[in-house]
């Protein structure tokens, strides 16, 4: 797991033992044709799944390329939706050899800003300076704010 | 009457260990979590070597392929899903309670935060599926 540390969590917790009620008292029993005897549960059980998580959050430093998009409150929605679109295609095509995706996990609103991240779905060694040069051309071409984030 | 219908989360969790009693093949759990902390000195990058999550599920009908997610909640970061586990909810017995544990080794936590453990079934999340996991600075 590289550079981690791996362990076990402490956790804190103050145990007792079971606090005991005795119901029988209770609001409703009082009355006669109570049937007494233990709940019957129907459980479907199969051994555990086992996942080994070595090679998670490794992504965690992969390059992505951030859209920064603003629109005025009156933009009409389809035009907002044209505008994205094309953005969006504009940086996949300039790389499509890394397959750049939407990123719904990390695609996210700033302030007024839509920030639209795209994720290589193929990265390279190299992915990071080119997703830095095609920022440097959308940016160029349609003024938008474009940055490339880890 | 629907041929597929997503089952219910009832129950999820995260605890220190699950345990098949093998005298009436019932689930024995220890010590479920909601806040942990790493070890003393770990503030960051620690990878958690077991953990056990244990689910109900009712309602379901129809076959489902199962995964759980971890998600870092403040960034929605998802650090990794498990494998598809293909799970049969016969139609006529929505009541059955299935079980699911998982048991979860080298779980990261890059950083001390509120983590999301989330249940999906077919890539779809389920109702009641989200066990939630505050991990503070040792």
């Amino acid at each position: 797991m590289g550079d981690r540390s791996t362990g076990t969590f402490l956790t804190k917790s103050v145990t007792r033992p079971a606090v005991g009620v005795d119901a029988a008292g209770w609001t409703g029993t009082s009355s006669g044709g109570w049937t007494s005897g233990e709940f019957v549960t129907r459980n479907a059980t199969r051994e555990p799944v086992s996942v080994d998580c070595s090679g998670w959050g490794a992504g965690t430093a992969d390059a992505a390329l951030e859209l920064v998009v603003t629109f005025d409150a009156g933009t009409p929605p389809a035009a907002v939706f044209e505008h994205t679109k094309k953005l969006v295609e504009a940086a996949a095509a300039a790389v499509p050899d890394l397959g750049l995706t939407y990123d719904f996990a990390r695609s996210r609103a700033e302030g007024d800003d839509v920030v639209v991240v795209l994720t290589p779905r193929r990265p390279t060694a190299d992915a990071r300076q080119r997703l830095r040069e095609v920022a440097e051309v959308v940016r160029q071409a349609t003024r938008v704010p474009v940055r490339v984030a880890a | 009457m629907a041929d597929r219908v997503k089952p219910v989360v009832r129950l999820f969790f995260p605890c220190d260990d699950a345990v098949i009693d093998l005298a009436d093949g019932k689930w024995m759990l220890k010590n479920p979590w909601h806040t942990v902390g790493m070890p003393p000195g770990v503030r960051e990058k620690f990878g958690q070597r077991l953990i056990w999550l244990y689910a109900q599920l009712t309602d379901g009908v129809g076959e489902f392929d199962l995964t759980v997610e971890l998600r870092n909640y403040d960034t929605g970061e998802r650090l990794g899903r498990s494998k598809p586990e293909r799970w049969d909810f016969a139609g006529g017995d929505q009541l059955t309670v299935h079980e699911v544990v998982f048991k979860m080794e080298n779980v990261p936590f890059p950083t001390p935060g509120l983590y999301v453990f989330q249940l999906m079934a077919n890539h779809a999340e389920l109702d009641g599926g989200a066990a939630y996991l505050r991990v503070y600075p040792g």
